[in-house]
């Protein structure tokens, strides 16, 4: 069995494109299941409100960018910082043919609950057999 | 040239680690690593202080009020929860990144905090916490005379 390795030519890859906003951002946690209608993403996003979350789904990727607001902690002398507070972003990539129309979502104590629902030709279908 | 501002553990980080320890032993974290994110304390702990309070904040996303304890003696803080995932024989999981399960977490102030004062809230999954701190702790002018 022969292995080729293939390399991309570094000219002919995209650069990705950037962010305008300044800061660091975080990948969140997310649990993905599926259901024979339809994939569930759910993603801890703490601090960010539904006004700040924004979801694209292009080209079957999926990006979920939440905007989080700096703390009102002025005039307050830190003295534990075990996390930092920065923007959520995390992109993937959906295999699944996805009905982009019937996507919701639903944004509740900082976790987001994202429905996407299979193509109806995608879903298993029991063919009915009729005898002669 | 030896610089004294430079060594392996200043005292504050050394008595963070000492708690952890101790922490550790005494109050056992049972919690489910979905993908070795939580390889420090959970929750993580933001801390504050002004001259009167401080001010606690941790990300639990996910979480309603009732299903934290929260308890404060002297100056000891206690942050007690649990979620738990819901599971469905219809699911099949991709992927389990959002860590579920019981934790207990304790927290030594620097000073003692006023326990019937404590404030808590709740927001898009952060927890605010404001602790006020003991009249005793608080800090007080001398005034001088000149005799």
């Amino acid at each position: 069995m022969t292995t080729q390795t293939l390399e991309k030519p570094a000219s002919t890859s995209p650069a990705a494109p950037e962010r305008t906003r300044c800061g660091r951002t975080y990948l969140p946690a997310v649990d993905i299941y599926e259901t024979k209608d339809e994939l569930v993403l759910l993603a801890d996003l703490p601090g960010v409100k539904a006004e700040s979350l924004e979801i694209q789904f292009e080209k079957s990727e999926l990006k979920i960018t939440g905007n989080v607001n700096e703390c009102g902690c002025k005039g307050r002398e830190p003295i534990l910082g075990e996390y930092a507070k920065g923007d959520f972003v995390r992109s993937f990539q959906i295999g699944e043919a996805i009905d982009s129309n019937r996507i919701s979502a639903e944004l509740k104590d900082g976790v987001l609950t994202l429905h996407l629902p299979k193509v109806e030709a995608v879903k298993p279908r029991k063919i009915a057999v009729k005898s002669a | 040239m030896f610089n004294p501002n430079e060594g392996l553990f200043t005292l504050g980080r050394l008595r963070g680690e000492m708690d952890r320890l101790f922490s550790d032993l005494f109050n056992p974290v049972h919690r489910t690593h979905g993908g070795g994110l939580w390889e420090t304390e959970y929750p993580a702990l933001n801390v504050w202080e002004d001259e009167g309070s401080f001010y606690a904040e941790a990300e639990l996303p996910g979480y309603k009020l009732s299903d934290l304890e929260i308890t404060v003696v002297k100056n000891e803080l206690t942050l007690k929860g649990e979620r738990q995932l819901p599971e469905d024989e219809n699911r099949t999981y991709h992927r389990r990144e959002r860590p579920q399960g019981a934790f207990s977490r304790v927290l030594y102030l620097p000073a003692e905090v006023n326990a019937d004062k404590v404030e808590a809230t709740f927001s898009d999954g952060v927890l605010h916490l404001q602790l006020p701190k003991a009249e005793a702790a608080k800090p007080r002018k001398i005034p001088v005379s000149c005799r």
